[in-house]
């Protein structure tokens, strides 16, 4: 017998009764038969492994025509049944059945395999596949795909919402994935190339490039990159990006993750490369440089001012957000000389009765709001709701009340955290609100002297810092003019025809800026 | 990375040495006070703000007397429960007997002290600075009051501008002397800008009482801002708001000893005692003006030279046109020095009239 344990089935009521439907009386007496003869047949050491499963199914069938005893095996949780009753089992009953070569010519399933190597029954089951042999060919096996897809629909975007512009998301199935981004991109030069990465995982990847356009030696360092992660289950991009970055001991990101379809389309006609991960609704971009981290997709579907506006504000935000409070630590511990005389009656008062000093009391007030967001993230939706009450009310209010913090820092803390949510890229707010630790901590040793220490090893860091070989921080270090133009400001379409330069790719334009500027009003 | 690790952990050892001055442990002088003792001692009051829980601010005065400068604070730190820091100084008193004794000593310890900000007012009280400081004066605390009092009026009217910086600049300057306003206590919850004081070297000779300011400013300061009236034939009176005003030196190429200051003056009627205001009228109002403001910058500087002071920098003007200028000789020209103003004034606007 071929398996250890071939009675499982769905009914299981102990009878072994064949649950396949369409299997007729005669099939399943030699399928009784058949289990009479245990042990005759050498597949035995084929499928040992497998077999130890309980989903792993065998049934054994005569076809109709030719009376040819064929068996079919594959995983119960992994293949559609509806594919097997169908498509196989109807096609492979009532036909001309004689040899495995048969198999595409009566089966109506595109991706059928055949091969004579019993090593790879067992991946191809695994891999959804339902393996068909023969009594008269023992060497030769016939593999059908029959896999299940589950996953769920397209739905809009969680992370990287927009108001205005498309509204789809990507799921965790790369192949709709990658449906996704090739409908928006329907050219010969999109080329996507796939692997299969993680020992056990056996995840599929596939990166993206538009021949013609993307660096060569950038595709060649992903592919390369790709080709030599080591790694057992590789569950979703985020893996991905921390094994493959130039640096993996940065706080940095240093490839975008996008959820989004039409961010990924218009960065590979820019010249950049994707990455899907089967299983992850993030696909990843590379190279990136930082500005990257802090452009909303929907910049691009407002008018260049607007967008210029808004990307000024969040990066002020953000500059804001991570220094608000080692600046007022600094300044209350060290530097009063700088306080205008106006400012210093409003923070002496409202420090009157705090008996911490403005370092400690900084830090209980941030660990606060850093607590209220990590428990608002961990619980479920509904209570989380009332977390922003109990935050917001409650803890800021009482603590002031209670003499414990001083409601200047509240509100300072409070805009910082604020300031922080205007980050687009969910990982770079990570890296936000983790660096301001660092530099309430240096202000509290040093003062301003502190902060600036603080952030000479950040731009230094930054600096040193490069995604797939190129500069991180590229349009200001090293500085390139056009690629400040889509930086923080945004300049207008027909001002950017140029690649970003930083990605050296083999197009440098766009398009024509000659053919752009001409204008063919119809009443001229 | 080891050594890297090394530094980081010595710079954390070094963070000790670093003196903390938590803004609600310091008591912060916001003005302070010197005087003249008798027996050739100083007294120095230093005011500071008490910051109550209603918001409302309290001054506490301290007074100590001393040799030296310096002793006065720590003196008066033993006072006060919280130090008294210098780092939010504004305002800095001088007593009249003081200032006629000479304020060297003083300027001495403002250029040591790096906490001190440059944009210190420095002021000369009619009376003690002790009294002067010991009022109540507004509700934001009597030392952001004395300094607000005197930001606008250089901000906005005809003080001229001055401050620690611009004052150790003329002070070091030769052929500059310097002048601070003046202060006048009229009671205890009351303060005004009285004139201005001017200098002989570090020692206070002359006084410019406060109507003629505007004209003192038009000498010395670049942007005249302020307030003045011309009298006209009978009961007509106009009243002039300057808002701009440049001064010019020129030497006579003939006479190395004429020099011609050349004064223009923008500005508008805001108040007019009569019933129309022509074209010719406007006119007429500028001729009276610039003849008023001739008079009455040449008597300034005649009284200037007379008293052998030089607050309009005309030495170091020279100095500047002239090599191998001689400050001998120039001690002895400025008396002598044929100054001539000339005022050109150009009304703008006469306000807007129903």
């Amino acid at each position: 017998m071929l398996l250890k344990n071939p009675t499982h089935n769905l009914s299981n009521n102990g009878n072994h009764k064949n649950n396949v439907r369409n299997d007729g009386d005669e099939s399943m007496k030699s399928w009784f038969q058949n289990k009479r003869a245990q042990g005759d047949t050498k597949q035995e050491n084929w499928i040992q492994t497998l077999a130890k499963s309980e989903d792993l199914k065998q049934t054994f069938y005569n076809n109709q025509k030719t009376n040819i005893r064929f068996s079919l095996t594959f995983l119960t949780t992994l293949v559609d049944e509806k594919i097997i009753e169908q498509s196989i089992l109807t096609s492979l009953l009532d036909n001309d059945f004689h040899s495995i070569d048969d198999l595409k010519r009566i089966v109506p399933i595109g991706d059928i395999q055949t091969c004579n190597d019993p090593s790879k029954i067992e991946e191809n089951l695994c891999n959804g596949y339902v393996l068909v042999t023969i009594e008269t060919e023992e060497q030769y096996f016939g593999f059908i795909a029959a896999k299940k897809e589950i996953g769920r629909g397209i739905t809009s975007p969680e992370v990287e919402i927009s108001v205005i512009g498309p509204k789809e998301a990507f799921v965790e199935s790369i192949a709709t994935n990658l449906n996704l981004i090739r409908r928006r991109l329907p050219v010969k030069e999109l080329i996507i190339e796939e692997f299969t990465i993680g020992s056990l995982s056996k995840t599929k990847i596939a990166f993206l490039h538009m021949e013609g356009i993307t660096n060569q030696e950038n595709v060649n360092t992903v592919r390369q990159r790709l080709k030599d992660v080591e790694f057992d289950a590789v569950t979703d991009s985020s893996y991905i990006v921390q094994i493959i970055s130039d640096n993996s001991n940065s706080p940095f990101p240093q490839l975008l993750d996008t959820e989004r379809p039409d961010r990924v389309a218009a960065v590979l006609a820019e010249g950049m490369i994707a990455i899907c991960v089967d299983g992850s609704p993030q696909v990843l971009l590379t190279p990136t440089t930082l500005v990257d981290f802090f452009s909303s997709f929907e910049d691009y579907y407002l008018n260049w001012i607007i967008a210029s506006f808004f990307r000024l504000l969040r990066v002020s935000a953000v500059t804001f957000s991570i220094m608000v409070t080692p600046l007022y630590v600094a300044v209350l511990t060290y530097h009063y000389e700088i306080i205008p005389h106006d400012l210093l009656s409003t923070l002496i008062t409202s420090r009157r009765i705090v008996p911490l000093p403005p370092v400690l009391e900084a830090i209980i007030l941030e660990l606060t709001i850093e607590l209220l967001r990590e428990a608002g993230a961990r619980l479920p939706t509904k209570v989380g709701q009332t977390i922003g009450i109990v935050g917001g009310i409650v803890i800021g209010t009482a603590s002031v009340e209670a003499g414990l913090t001083s409601n200047v820092l509240l509100i300072l803390v409070a805009l910082a955290a604020l300031a922080s949510f205007t980050t687009p890229i969910y990982k770079m707010s990570n890296t936000i609100r983790l660096l301001r630790f660092p530099f309430l901590f240096f202000a509290y040793l040093w003062g301003l002297v502190g902060i600036v220490f603080c952030l000479c090893i950040l731009l230094t860091h930054l600096i040193r810092l490069t995604s797939l070989g190129r500069p991180f921080l590229e349009p200001f270090y090293p500085t390139r003019w056009t690629d400040l133009q889509d930086s923080l400001i945004r300049f207008p379409f027909k001002e950017r025809a140029m690649r970003p330069q930083y990605l050296r790719t083999e197009k440098p334009y766009r398009y024509s800026k000659k053919k752009a500027s001409i204008k063919k009003d119809i009443d001229e | 990375m080891k050594r890297l690790f090394l530094c980081v952990f010595l710079l954390f050892l070094m963070s000790g040495c670093v003196e903390k001055k938590i803004i609600d442990d310091i008591s912060i002088i916001l003005a302070v006070g010197f005087d003249q003792s008798d027996d050739k001692q100083m007294i120095g009051t230093f005011l500071t703000d008490n910051f109550m829980a209603d918001k409302s601010i309290t001054n506490q005065v301290f007074t100590s007397k001393a040799s030296l400068r310096r002793d006065l604070v720590i003196k008066a730190n033993r006072q006060v429960s919280q130090p008294l820091v210098t780092g939010g100084l504004g305002v800095t008193v001088i007593g009249e007997e003081l200032g006629k004794r000479g304020i060297e000593d003083i300027l001495d310890v403002y250029q040591r002290d790096v906490s001190i900000g440059a944009r210190n007012f420095f002021v000369v009280s009619e009376g003690s600075a002790q009294k002067t400081l010991q009022g109540q004066y507004g509700t934001e605390g009597s030392g952001t009051y004395l300094y607000n009092l005197l930001n606008n009026h250089i901000k906005m009217k005809d003080l001229p501008e001055t401050n620690l910086h611009l004052l150790l600049h003329d002070y070091y300057q030769k052929g500059k002397d310097i002048y601070l306003p003046r202060l006048k206590q009229i009671s205890n919850n009351q303060v005004e800008i009285s004139g201005v004081s001017l200098f002989k070297k570090d020692k206070v000779v002359d006084v410019i009482p406060s109507e003629k300011m505007f004209f003192f400013r038009l000498l010395v300061d670049k942007h005249g801002k302020g307030n003045f009236s011309v009298p006209k034939k009978r009961n007509e009176r106009a009243s002039i708001r300057g808002f701009h005003s440049k001064h010019e030196f020129k030497i006579s190429k003939k006479n190395p000893s004429e020099v011609t200051v050349q004064i223009n003056i923008k500005g508008a009627i805001q108040e007019y005692t009569s019933k129309k205001l022509g074209q010719k009228v406007v006119k007429e109002i500028q001729k009276d003006l610039e003849k008023k403001v001739e008079s009455e910058c040449l008597k300034l500087v005649k009284n200037f030279q007379k008293k052998d002071i030089d607050p309009m920098g005309l030495g170091a003007f020279y100095k500047s046109r002239n090599r191998g200028f001689d400050f001998k000789k120039w001690e002895g020209d400025y008396k002598n020095l044929n100054v001539k103003i000339v005022c050109h004034v150009l009304i703008e606007e006469t306000g807007i009239s129903r």
